[in-house]
């Protein structure tokens, strides 16, 4: 038997490929341990570590400059930090990237202090007007590929919002 | 040396296919009035996304020398990005600081431990 959170990661993974992501920046959550794992070992994809989740979408939109495609991975934390390099790339420089979020602060939580950013994170994305889709199925990966052709038709950054059953399945 | 002496040198000693990311504010001024052939984005705001967005520019396009054109407000915003570009040892990228130790755009107002810092 696999480990935890492995089999989706292999999913998302295989489907970023297939969406032609060839660069990706992280900034790590908890959950997304096996992910992040699983993109650091893809030999077709560029992992960058960066020390805040707003540098991670100025590097995609730099790549996306360079005709690269890119996904930032990251909590929903980092989402909110980067309120104004979202909408800075999607409404002013109009640069295309993926951002993979897990979505912390919901039920499935166990943390007090994740709960507000459960609260407000879609809230925020849409006051910023970023599309944005929220992923509640394990085994659903094809969101993140549709995505991608979303944000290139779009000109915008796109946030897949990944929910822990997303990740773990229902058992975890 | 003067901020537009200063942009005139690298205009004239870039090599013709170095493509120029430019900082926001006075620094994209000063490289705008040196009407330089070379490939240049600005970068505009968000301010303190320069570095990263030259960084993401130079990843993608490994054929190509990326300069980055950099304010010291801009980069006192996220100095954190030095870290993950060192991390990802590029070679095709240079940066330059233009350092007045002011917001000059923002109204001239000084950097924070202004005089007393150095990048």
């Amino acid at each position: 038997m696999s480990e935890p959170g492995t089999e989706s990661a292999e999913r998302i993974v295989r489907a970023l490929v297939a969406a032609k992501v060839e660069i990706a920046t992280s900034l790590p959550d908890s959950w997304l341990t096996p992910l992040i794992a699983r993109i650091e070992a893809e030999p077709s994809i560029r992992h960058i570590r960066v020390t805040r989740e707003d540098d991670g979408a100025g590097i995609c939109a730099g790549a996306a400059l360079g005709g690269k495609r890119a996904v930032l991975v990251c909590q929903n934390a980092g989402v909110l930090l980067s309120a104004n390099a979202l909408a800075g790339y999607a409404h002013h420089h109009q640069l295309p990237f993926l951002v993979l979020a897990v979505y912390r602060g919901s039920h499935e939580d166990t943390f007090y202090y994740q709960m507000y950013k459960g609260r407000v994170t879609e809230p925020v994305l849409r006051g910023l007007a970023i599309p944005h889709h929220v992923v509640d199925r394990v085994g659903d990966a094809k969101v993140v590929e549709d995505a991608v052709r979303e944000s290139q038709l779009a000109r915008s950054p796109v946030v897949v919002l990944l929910r822990r059953v997303a990740l773990y399945g229902e058992a975890s | 040396m003067r901020r537009s002496a200063a942009a005139r040198v690298f205009a004239e000693h870039l090599a013709p296919d170095d493509i120029v990311v430019c900082g926001l504010g006075s620094t994209s001024r000063a490289w705008r009035e040196q009407k330089a052939p070379h490939l240049t984005y600005y970068a505009s705001d968000p301010m303190g996304l320069a570095p990263a967005l030259a960084l993401g520019l130079a990843i993608a396009r490994p054929d190509r020398r990326i300069i980055l054109l950099e304010g010291d407000g801009d980069l006192s915003m996220n100095l954190g990005v030095l870290v993950t570009i060192a991390g990802t040892a590029v070679t095709n990228l240079r940066a330059t600081v233009f350092i007045n130790d002011r917001y000059e755009t923002g109204g001239g107002q000084p950097l924070p431990n202004a005089g007393r810092i150095s990048l």
